[in-house]
C-alpha cells in the first residue's frame, strides 16, 4: 500500500515537470555507446573514445531526444512523448518535420562515430525506438570515463587563429606600401611641379661654330644667324675659363646677349656663368 | 565594404598629391618675390664696356640692386661704379615691373657722372626711373634676367 502511494507521488511528480526525467537521469554522467563514444547530456555533446575523431555538439532537442531514447532503451518512444518531454514542457511547439528531423541528425551523429544508423528505429506513426543491441554503459555519479578534448584543438578551430595572427601582419604591409606609393607620387608631383616652374632654354640652343676654344650656341627661336656670326667675329672673348656661349638675338632689337659658361649648361647642377649684354642704336645692325 | 575603403584610400592618395602640388607652387609664389642673387655683367654701349657684379635683392614688393665694378670707355678715363638702387616693384608672372626710389652711390650723394649716364639705363642712376624685367629661374639656384627678350644677366645665388 505503501509503496503505492510512493509510486503515485512519483507519477505525479514526474507529469508535473516531466522534463526532468532526461535531466536528472543525465546530469553529470557519461553515456557510452558501444564502447566508441560517449554521449554528454548535460553539454548536448558526443565525443569519441580513442580516435582522433572531433567532439560533435548536439542540438538541444537532438540531445534530449537521445536521453530519452536511452533511459527508454529497447521500448518505443511515443512521438506525443518526444513532443511533451523535449519541446512542449520547454514552452515549445514544434511539427512532426521538426521531430524526424532531430531524429535524422542523431542517426547522421551515430554514422559520424561509427555506429550503426540502424541502431534508431523509426516506427511509422507510432514512435521512435533504441535498439537493445547498441551497448550502453553509464558513469556512476562523479565517474569520468573519459576526458574530453578541447574543442579548440579541433581543426575546425584553427583556422580562425591563422587569420588572427595573419590579418594584422597584411593590414600593416598594405598600409606601409599603400604609404610608401603616396609619399612617392607626392614626391614626384611635387618635383615635376617645380620643374615645369623653371626655364630650360639653353638646353635647347643650337650649336653654331667653335672658335678660338669657344664653342658658341645660339637660341632656337630664330633662323637668321647673322648678327651671332658678327658677334663672333668682332668680339673677341677670352674663352679660358667661360669656354661655352649662348648667343641670343633677334631682327629688329637692338640688343645682343652672350652668356657665357664654364661647362655646358645643366639644370642638374651649379652653372658659372658671365654674361656679357650689347645695346646698339640701330635695331637692324650690328657694331661694336 | 572593402571597394569603399579602396576608394577611400584612392581619395586621400589624391588628396595628399593634389595638397603637395599646391604646396609647392604656393612656395614657387612666394620665392619668386623673395630671393637675391649675383651676376657678373659686361655691358657694351657705343665705345663704352662696363665691368660690374649685380647683386639683386627682392623681398615682396620691394627690393635693392647693388652695382659694383667699372665703366671703360675709348675716350675717357675709366669710372668707379659703386651704385645702390633701393627700388618697389610689382609682379605679373615673369614680368617684374620696377621703380627706382633712392639711387645713391657708395658715399651716399647722387650719382652725376657723364659716362655712367651714357651707359646704364637711368633705372641705376636716378630715382623715379622705370624698368622692366623679365625673370625665369633656370635651376634651383640661378635665374635669368631678360630685357628686350635678350639676356641681361645670368644671376645666380
Amino acid at each position: 500500500m505503501g509503496f503505492r502511494f510512493a509510486d503515485r507521488i512519483i507519477r505525479a511528480y514526474k507529469s508535473f515537470n516531466p522534463h526532468s526525467e532526461c535531466v536528472r537521469n543525465s546530469v553529470n554522467k557519461q553515456i557510452i555507446l558501444n564502447g566508441v563514444a560517449a554521449f554528454l547530456p548535460e553539454k548536448h555533446r558526443i565525443i569519441a573514445i580513442n580516435s582522433g575523431q572531433p567532439p560533435l555538439s548536439l542540438s538541444i532537442p537532438a540531445s534530449r531526444c537521445l536521453a530519452l531514447l536511452i533511459n527508454h532503451q529497447g521500448e518505443v518512444v511515443l512521438r506525443e512523448k518526444f513532443f511533451h518531454e523535449v519541446w512542449v514542457s520547454n514552452g515549445a511547439q514544434v511539427t512532426n518535420n521538426t521531430f524526424y528531423q532531430n531524429i535524422s541528425l542523431l542517426r547522421r551523429a551515430f554514422k559520424e562515430f561509427g555506429l550503426n544508423e540502424d541502431y534508431i528505429v523509426t516506427v511509422p506513426k507510432v514512435g521512435v525506438k533504441l535498439e537493445n543491441t547498441l551497448k550502453i554503459t553509464r558513469s556512476e555519479e562523479g565517474e569520468i570515463i573519459i576526458t574530453e578534448r578541447p574543442l579548440l584543438a579541433t581543426p575546425v578551430k584553427t583556422p580562425p587563429r591563422k587569420v588572427v595572427r595573419s590579418l594584422p601582419a597584411s593590414l600593416t604591409k598594405g598600409w606601409v606600401g599603400a604609404s610608401a606609393l603616396v609619399f612617392v607620387l607626392c614626391l614626384g608631383a611635387a618635383f615635376l611641379t617645380w620643374r615645369a616652374s623653371t626655364d630650360n632654354r639653353f638646353a635647347e640652343f643650337k650649336p653654331l661654330i667653335t672658335q678660338s676654344s669657344c664653342h658658341y650656341f645660339v637660341n632656337y627661336d630664330t633662323s637668321d644667324y647673322k648678327k651671332h656670326r658678327l658677334f663672333v667675329r668682332d668680339f673677341n672673348l677670352n674663352c679660358d675659363s667661360f669656354k661655352y656661349v649662348y648667343l641670343t638675338a633677334y631682327n629688329n632689337f637692338a640688343r645682343f646677349s652672350a652668356v657665357a659658361c664654364e661647362r655646358p649648361f645643366s639644370a642638374w647642377r651649379e652653372n658659372n656663368c658671365v654674361t656679357h649684354y650689347v645695346i646698339t642704336e640701330d635695331s637692324n645692325a650690328f657694331e661694336k | 565594404m572593402r571597394l569603399k575603403n579602396n576608394t577611400s584610400w584612392l581619395l586621400i592618395g589624391l588628396l595628399l598629391v593634389a595638397l603637395s602640388i599646391a604646396t609647392v607652387k604656393t612656395w614657387l609664389y612666394w620665392k619668386n618675390t623673395h630671393f637675391s642673387c649675383t651676376g657678373e655683367l659686361t655691358l657694351h654701349r657705343k665705345d663704352n664696356v662696363a665691368n660690374v657684379t649685380m647683386q639683386y635683392v627682392f623681398n615682396g614688393d620691394t627690393g635693392a640692386v647693388l652695382l659694383r665694378g667699372e665703366v671703360i670707355s675709348d675716350n675717357a678715363p675709366a669710372e668707379q661704379v659703386s651704385q645702390n638702387i633701393f627700388f618697389d616693384f610689382q609682379r605679373k608672372g615673369n614680368d617684374y615691373f620696377l621703380v627706382s626710389k633712392s639711387v645713391t652711390d657708395s658715399t651716399g650723394n647722387p650719382t652725376d657722372i657723364p659716362l655712367l649716364k651714357r651707359t646704364f639705363p637711368l633705372f641705376y642712376l636716378e630715382p623715379d626711373a622705370k624698368f622692366f624685367l623679365n625673370i625665369k629661374q633656370l635651376t634651383g639656384s640661378s635665374w635669368l634676367f631678360t630685357t628686350s627678350r635678350s639676356p641681361s644677366l645670368f644671376c645666380s645665388r
